[in-house]
């Protein structure tokens, strides 16, 4: 009986050492000490014994309890101490995810933004006549303006004068906002453009974000507040923004909105004009689109811009991705880096 | 349209800033857009004028000459020369020993055939200064013997990118930049005097405006008895950096002033014109060869300058070959006109023909402008031709005269539009300095616009403009518009549901693809559609891009297609507008076409069954449309491209809003697809248009009794059918789950197996095992009845 006290002590000495787990630890204190543990049952059979042999073989199985007891209580001690070690370099497991593609990731940044300031978010159609993407907006027939658009038009039968065509800006979002919304306007327009390019830079059906605020009272000084607030917090607060006056027909005055370049800091290298990278236009909309909506110039005024949201997510340092169209390809290997 | 500016040509005419970034960035800041600042250089070295004393033929070589030239020591230099164009008198260049030409070539005192040749004489080309010039280059008379051939112009300079928006040609033009630095600097303009002429004879030429609408002004200049060379090498050093190449010294005159005043000039040989010059419409068939060595077939109704043989020059555009000016021209008629913008563009267009002087027409040029030009040109003509004017300045004006553009300019527009307030005094001064008039002091002053902008300055919101570009807008602080009003509708719950739904496809494993909204006619014709009706396009990029898509699920296969080679499973979705033709509404645009959104996706994997394919598509718009609180129901039969006998018509709260099932295989083939998929498509606008509601289920207070069941069965009952008949046994049966479908070879051919779990629950008290058993029992006895088997 000795002999088995001794094996059921190797044994448990054993299973001790391997357990890592607190469940595992109670189950060998079961098995070895419980009710009808291993141990339990040995030392009830010591009853049965010669009165001779009960007091050796008693004391050699309750110094066994005693060791295989302390032996469970060190490994609790161990496992609740944390002294566990499995090889830790063994690979997580993660639940397969999908992936959203970066241009909804950008367009749900922005129009977060311009939420903030109280744009409301809008989406106006692609394929339009020509009144609102151009005559809406000053650029009246035979303009030379009209030319340098690009434009898709459509294979259909003119309506009146106006052909059937695919919007090359969002501002015919801004056009159709003016003529259809009630003062105050203050949305953000962002949808699908065309234009009839394609290169490392440009691809023919792109995004813009096109914002328009008109009412009453509305100054450059909204409008520079409005461009401002945005480019810091979509670009960060250490970025300057320069507003280079140009000209657009559906603004005056019209500008260029410059961000100061996030290579080279602003001192000027390749990827930049003299420290400046371009983001996109803006301006005070100009009377006759005021007019073009039915709104009187003289009471109303308005602030209009109009950006690529490729173009903007492109330029925030860190994407460094060197030719547009990839966005488009749809290559699985591309969309589930994001 | 980009316009070079040599930053020391500028300098001639104001005093600029010694940087040459300052000056562009001071203009970048105030309307003259500069994009970038190049260097330019001379890439040769110790090149003198010399004067050719003699020209012999070399005695030991027949292509060889031999030229004695002085360089005004008083030492007689002997160069050997191989260019047939030398003769006695010329000034011409002469690189000294020591001298280093841009080939990389350094002179040295050689013998060439037994002649010592203490030098070279210098083509263009070995000058760097023109390709493919071999000829040795004839220096200006008014070069300075001996000294540097470079020494009147400038050895490095900064040549600026200037970007001048359309409406701005004035810009184009190194006046036009010089007036803009001088109104921001401060510092004053010196313009070149010029006298104008007072002759009065007639000219021995005569000219006849016929179409004074078009031409909106003539003027002319007819200049006698000059001699025609190499234009003074620091004139074709400023047409080389400015990206014009250096012709003969009339020809350069012309575009010399066209690049300082932005006023286009042209030049004809008189003697090459016969009988009169008649500015008139061409007629059907007429031809001209222009300058650059096209000949032109005319429709008519061009505007051109002709004489009695036919048109010699398409007017804004381009001159003809035959009367262009040569060396060998004698006498010459200048002439600077202002034709009209539109049919500048319309005859350009029509004869795909440009230059920089229709570049300059067709934004739009002052019919003022001419006349100083014209005078400029007549000037320099006798300063480096000589030659004398004969006759009258010619000066015909169109049907209707340029009045001074005068604008009467309420100075409360510039706090109305600007924000902040600017005193009246500082007003005039910003105007006064960019070469507006102002008169008045009340609140309406008269403002007075200058020639060169009176195009583009006409009404009082080019006068804000202009006040406020001068002042500054980075000394105009931004403000933010109030932020919201109380009550205003934001409308924004079809965006925040679109958001939603993406991104529990995305939980749900789907990578969202973007495709172009045109789509290739063979895409349009695998999706069976006519391309009738379809919504063309007039003028496609390429055959990609040929047509608007009605559907995107011709696109989603594309991109399996694409990617079928490195996955094998593709599961994707696009969320985007579909186009068809046709629509409600008063308006034409709304008649034409009809865009609505739609979520579409795409199931792929490789080894699934079709059931399990078409089970995701179907739990994935399950799980879509009950978090909006709508609970689908489904319609056997589907349109094409689905399978009709293994997809479903979707239902959602009353509506029909879409299709989900397998796609058909010829589909799928048709766009290089030979993978199993299932497929969903669905109409958005009714679903975002609303928030869904998830009504609240209390917590069960119960334990749930667990139990797994196999059945078999055959293929003329359906799933939900026998699902029904186990729920239709007791209200006890709450969820059944079918977690495994199994066919094969334990069971008999035509039959399968669905493995289920099941729960049976009550809301008011724990259900004892005999309950259970008994439920069981039943459960077992109806699907008997319907010849469907435990196992």
């Amino acid at each position: 009986m000795i002999k088995q006290i001794d094996t059921l002590l190797s044994e448990a000495r054993l299973a001790i050492q391997e357990a890592k787990t607190s469940n595992v630890i109670e189950s060998i204190r079961l098995e070895y000490l419980g009710r009808q543990g291993k141990l339990t049952t040995l030392l009830r059979g010591v009853k049965e014994l010669p009165v001779r042999e009960r007091p050796q073989v008693g004391g050699a199985a309750n110094s066994a309890r005693q060791e295989i007891e302390q032996l469970l209580s060190d490994a609790v001690d161990r496992i609740e101490g944390g002294e566990i070690a499995i090889d830790t370099t063994l690979p997580g497991i993660s639940p397969e995810t999908g992936h959203l593609h970066l241009v909804t990731k950008a367009i749900e940044e922005i129009a977060a933004i311009f939420k903030q300031i109280g744009f409301t978010r809008v989406r106006h159609p692609d394929i339009e006549t020509e009144w609102f993407p151009f005559e809406a907006l000053n650029m009246p027939a035979d303009h030379p303006a009209r030319d340098e658009w690009e434009t898709f038009f459509m294979d259909a039968k003119p309506s009146g004068d106006y052909r059937f065509m695919l919007t090359p800006h969002g501002t015919s979002g801004t056009a159709r906002s003016l003529a259809t919304l009630p003062l105050p306007v203050r949305s953000i327009n962002i949808q699908k453009c065309y234009r009839r390019q394609s290169d490392a830079s440009h691809t023919p059906v792109f995004h813009q974000f096109d914002g328009v605020y008109a009412a009453e009272g509305v100054t450059f000084q909204h409008l520079k507040g409005v461009l401002e607030f945005f480019v810091k917090a979509y670009f960060g607060t250490e970025r300057e923004v320069r507003l280079r006056p140009y000209h657009f027909r559906f603004t005056e005055p019209s500008f260029e909105v410059d961000i100061s370049c996030g290579v080279c800091n602003g001192k000027g290298c390749r990827l930049c004009k003299q420290g400046w990278v371009e983001l996109g236009g803006a301006g005070m909309l100009h009377p006759n689109v005021l007019k073009a909506a039915k709104l009187n110039p003289k009471k109303i005024s308005g602030l209009a811009f109009g950006w690529g949201v490729e173009r903007t997510m492109l330029m925030r340092s860190g994407l460094s991705i060197p030719d547009i169209r990839i966005l488009y390809e749809n290559d699985m290997r591309f969309l589930q880096q994001f | 349209m980009q316009f070079t500016l040599p930053y020391h040509w500028l300098s001639d005419y104001l005093d600029v800033p010694k940087d040459p970034k300052e000056a562009a960035s001071l203009l970048s800041l105030h309307g003259v857009t500069i994009d970038r600042i190049e260097h330019a250089r001379y890439e040769f070295s110790n090149v003198v004028v010399a004067q050719i004393v003699s020209v012999e033929p070399h005695p030991n070589a027949d292509k060889l000459q031999i030229a004695k030239v002085q360089t005004g020591t008083g030492k007689v230099k002997t160069i050997v020369c191989g260019a047939p164009n030398i003769a006695v008198g010329q000034k011409v260049p002469l690189a000294l020993p020591g001298a280093v030409l841009p080939n990389g070539l350094t002179i040295e005192a050689r013998s060439v055939r037994g002649v010592q040749s203490e030098g070279m004489l210098c083509a263009s080309s070995e000058l760097g200064l023109r390709e493919h010039d071999n000829l040795i280059l004839v220096l200006h008379p008014s070069a300075i013997l001996g000294a540097s051939i470079v020494s009147e112009g400038k050895e490095e300079d900064d040549l600026l990118e200037v970007e001048p928006t359309t409406n701005r040609p004035d810009i184009a033009s190194v006046i036009g930049v010089a007036r803009e630095l001088s109104a921001i600097t401060g510092k004053p303009l010196r313009l070149p005097k010029t006298a104008r002429s007072t002759g009065r004879s007639k000219l021995p030429l005569s000219i006849h405006v016929q179409d004074r609408v078009r031409c909106r002004r003539f003027m002319a200049t007819y200049v006698e008895g000059i001699s025609v060379g190499n234009a003074p090498l620091w004139m074709q050093e400023r047409l080389i950096r400015s990206g014009v190449r250096p012709i003969n010294t009339i020809v350069d005159i012309t575009n010399y002033v066209m690049l300082e005043y932005g006023q286009p000039l042209h030049a004809f040989d008189a003697d090459k014109l016969k009988g009169a010059l008649v500015i008139r419409p061409a007629e059907k068939g007429e031809k001209i060869l222009t300058l650059d060595g096209r000949t032109h077939s005319l429709a008519g109704g061009e505007l051109v300058n002709a004489d009695d043989d036919g048109p010699v020059d398409i007017a804004g555009i381009m001159g003809g070959e035959l009367s262009g000016v040569t060396t060998k021209t004698k006498n010459i008629l200048f002439e600077a006109a202002t034709w009209d913008a539109v049919d500048v563009r319309k005859t350009s267009r029509k004869l795909q023909l440009d230059s920089d002087a229709s570049r300059l027409f067709k934004k739009g040029l002052s019919p003022v402008a001419p006349e100083e030009a014209l005078a400029r040109a007549v000037a320099l003509c006798r300063t480096l031709c000589g030659g004398d004017q004969r006759g009258a300045v010619v000066d015909v004006w169109g049907k209707q005269k340029q009045k001074q553009v005068a604008i009467h300019f309420p100075v409360v527009d510039l706090v109305r539009l600007l924000g902040v307030h600017i005193p009246t005094s500082r007003v005039r001064q910003l105007l006064q300095r960019l070469g507006f008039g102002v008169s008045g002091s009340g609140s309406v002053v008269k403002v007075s616009v200058p020639y060169w902008r009176d195009q583009d300055v006409v009404a009082s919101e080019d006068v804000v403009e202009e006040v406020a570009r001068l002042y500054g807008y980075h000394n105009i602080a931004g403000l933010l518009p109030p932020s919201s009003s109380i009550g205003r509708d934001f409308s924004d719950l079809r965006f925040s549901n679109e958001a939603e739904i993406k991104e529990e496809l995305r939980a749900m494993g789907f990578t969202e693809t973007y495709s172009y909204s045109l789509i290739s006619k063979k895409m349009l014709s695998a999706l069976n559609i006519n391309e009738a009706s379809s919504l063309r396009v007039a003028n496609p990029l390429n055959n990609d891009l040929a047509v608007m898509r009605p559907s995107l699920l011709a696109s989603l296969v594309d991109v399996v297609e694409k990617n079928m080679s490195a996955y094998d499973t593709v599961n994707i979705f696009e969320m985007a507008k579909v186009y068809v033709p046709g629509g409600k509404g008063k308006e034409a645009i709304d008649r034409y076409r009809t865009e609505e959104v739609h979520l579409s996706g795409l199931v792929s994997e490789s080894g699934a069954s079709t059931e399990r394919l078409y089970q995701i598509a179907k739990g994935t718009v399950e799980t879509v449309l009950r978090q909006r609180g709508i609970e689908p129901s489904f319609l056997a039969d589907a349109p094409y491209p689905f399978a009709p006998g293994a997809a479903v018509r979707v239902v959602a709260a009353g509506k029909q809003i879409g299709t989900l099932g397998i796609l058909l295989p010829p589909f799928l083939k048709a766009l290089g697809v030979s993978l199993s998929a299932a497929a969903f498509d669905l109409k958005l606008d009714d679903i975002t248009a609303r928030k869904g509601q998830m009504p609240f289920q209390a917590v069960p207070k119960f334990p749930a009794v667990k139990r797994d069941m196999s059945l078999v069965m055959g293929g003329n009952i359906s799933y939900s059918d026998m699902v029904d008949s186990i729920r239709s046994v007791s209200p006890l049966v709450t969820e059944i789950e079918l977690f495994d479908i199994y066919k094969g070879d334990r069971l008999k051919a035509g039959e399968y197996s669905y493995s289920l779990h099941f729960t049976l629950r009550s809301n008011d008290r724990t259900l004892t095992t005999e309950e259970v058993a008994e439920v069981e029992k039943k459960i077992e006895k109806a699907l008997n009845k319907q010849q469907i088997r435990i196992r």
